[in-house]
């Protein structure tokens, strides 16, 4: 049997059909719980959809997290009274780091949205082709409850890397 | 006929009736046959333009004149990938090539006066759309175009004029209706305006000036799903980039209030904030789907008529 013509925006099956789940999800994630789940989960929806635009997705999760990373940097030796790094002892002024922290959840929604609307044209060919999607609320709700966990033990690592997930 | 020119006009048939799905399975047929047929690459990039798969488009264009470069129906598709692109130079470039290929042929003038409009070069498209109805007189949708190009810059006689001499053509010109719906809608004749858009959709059921025709009438008609209407066009009109930047600034303006608020020992400031923001998230959630359900109602009367 010959293969039938493919068009160049069509997704190309992964084998990891299962686990694909519509990208509204890995966004309802970034909303419920921290960015820790989002990223990595847009990335592997990409994956397994076969997504054409997956190098691009990669790029920008990674973008997501590299400025998540810097501006958690930032926010945190600016509310300790330094210009960047994790606080040392001393006085910690929360309001300062408040309106960082909301910049940085501001720049990584930004990345989230654009990931999903990145995803959203693979997601709906895919499905139009008789794809079906799993039920991605599981993936939700189950980050929504590992969420506090997952941040003591990101805290507990001091990484500056790791803060950027949280 | 040959038998590739035949399955090649079913597939035109086919999306001209609104059936891009249908089309694209037609011409991907034929492609997996013979890959390098040049006519069918540039009608799949239409076909792919219809359903605004762009980046696919603008390749399938790309093959077509790589196969044949002295095809001007490929220089066309190309042309208007590169408009629904926003790349104008590029655009003109190739609705010039296919003029210089084809002086006779009527889409050139007509991708450039779209061309013109979005450049809001207006008095630019009138002359280019003359030029084509020149070229193809009994041309209906011309006369359409020119209809909606006048009802566009406010001349209501001379787009009444053109949307009937479009009808006098073929009653069954979708536009021409469309536009005779803008102009009532105009008026005010919100119901003239809605037998507009059903007429249009009796024609065409994926019509898409009908289809937003139909929605500005219902948005008229309900206030607050008018309002979610508006604003989902203002966001429409911005493209995704620039309606996701104003999204998360919306949400980012919030949270430095909200956190001013809190700070700042106005715990009720604080908590009216965030509430009135979930309340704006809760609006946008559900009104799109009522909207929807709305305008599937209505056109769920269109189809259920004897003349559907």
């Amino acid at each position: 049997m010959t293969a039938t013509y493919q068009i160049a925006d069509e997704p190309r099956a992964s084998g990891l059909a299962r686990i694909v789940v519509n990208p509204i999800w890995p966004l309802f994630s970034f909303m419920f719980c921290r960015p820790w789940l989002a990223f990595p989960w847009f990335v592997l929806n990409g994956w397994a959809l076969g997504s054409p635009s997956l190098r691009k997705e990669a790029a920008i999760a990674g973008l997501g997290l590299a400025v998540g990373a810097l501006v958690m940097w930032l926010a945190l030796g600016a509310a300790s009274g330094q210009w960047a790094g994790l606080p040392t002892e001393g006085s910690f002024d929360r309001e300062t780091f408040a309106y960082l922290n909301a910049l940085r959840r501001g720049l990584q929604l930004a990345a989230a949205y654009a990931l999903m609307t990145t995803q959203a044209p693979a997601f709906a060919l895919w499905e139009y082709y008789g794809g079906k999607p799993g039920p991605g609320f599981v993936g939700v709700i189950a980050g929504a409850v590992l969420d506090e966990r997952v941040a003591d033990a990101a805290v507990d690592l001091n990484s500056i890397w790791v803060m950027g997930l949280l | 006929m040959s038998r590739g020119a035949h399955i090649l006009s079913l597939a035109a048939r086919q999306l001209t009736y609104g059936d891009a799905g249908a089309a694209l399975e037609t011409v991907r047929g034929l492609l997996t046959e013979d890959p390098s047929n040049a006519t069918a690459h540039a009608l799949l990039a239409q076909i792919l333009l219809s359903q605004r798969r762009l980046h696919a488009a603008d390749i399938e264009a790309r093959l077509a004149l790589q196969y044949d470069p002295m095809l001007p129906y490929a220089h066309v598709v190309l042309g208007r990938v590169a408009l629904s692109q926003r790349r104008f130079g590029a655009s003109e470039e190739s609705f010039l090539a296919a003029h210089a290929l084809a002086p006779d042929d009527a889409a050139p003038f007509l991708g450039r006066a779209t061309l013109r409009r979005l450049q809001q070069r207006r008095r630019e498209v009138a002359p280019l759309l003359e030029e084509a109805l020149r070229r193809e007189p009994n041309d209906a949708q011309i006369h359409a175009d020119l209809a909606e190009h006048y009802a566009d810059v406010g001349d209501t006689g001379r787009a009444y004029t053109s949307a009937r001499s479009a009808l006098a053509l073929t009653a069954e010109c979708a536009d021409a209706h469309v536009v005779l719906g803008r102009l009532e809608l105009g008026d005010g004749n919100v119901e003239a305006a809605r037998e507009g858009a059903c007429d249009a959709l009796r024609l065409e059921p994926n019509n898409a000036g009908a289809l937003r025709l139909l929605a500005e009438v219902k948005a008229r008609q309900s206030w607050a799903l008018g309002l979610w209407w508006r604003f989902s066009a203002a966001l429409d009109r911005l493209g995704p980039e620039r309606s996701i930047g104003v999204l998360v600034g919306l949400w980012f303006v919030i949270q430095l209030a909200t956190t001013y608020f809190k700070f700042n020992k106005a715990p009720t400031a604080a908590t009216v904030t965030s509430w009135s923001f979930l309340a704006f998230c809760a609006y946008t959630w559900v009104a799109p789907g009522l909207f929807h359900r709305s305008v599937q109602r209505e056109l769920g009367a269109v189809k259920s008529l004897k003349d559907f």
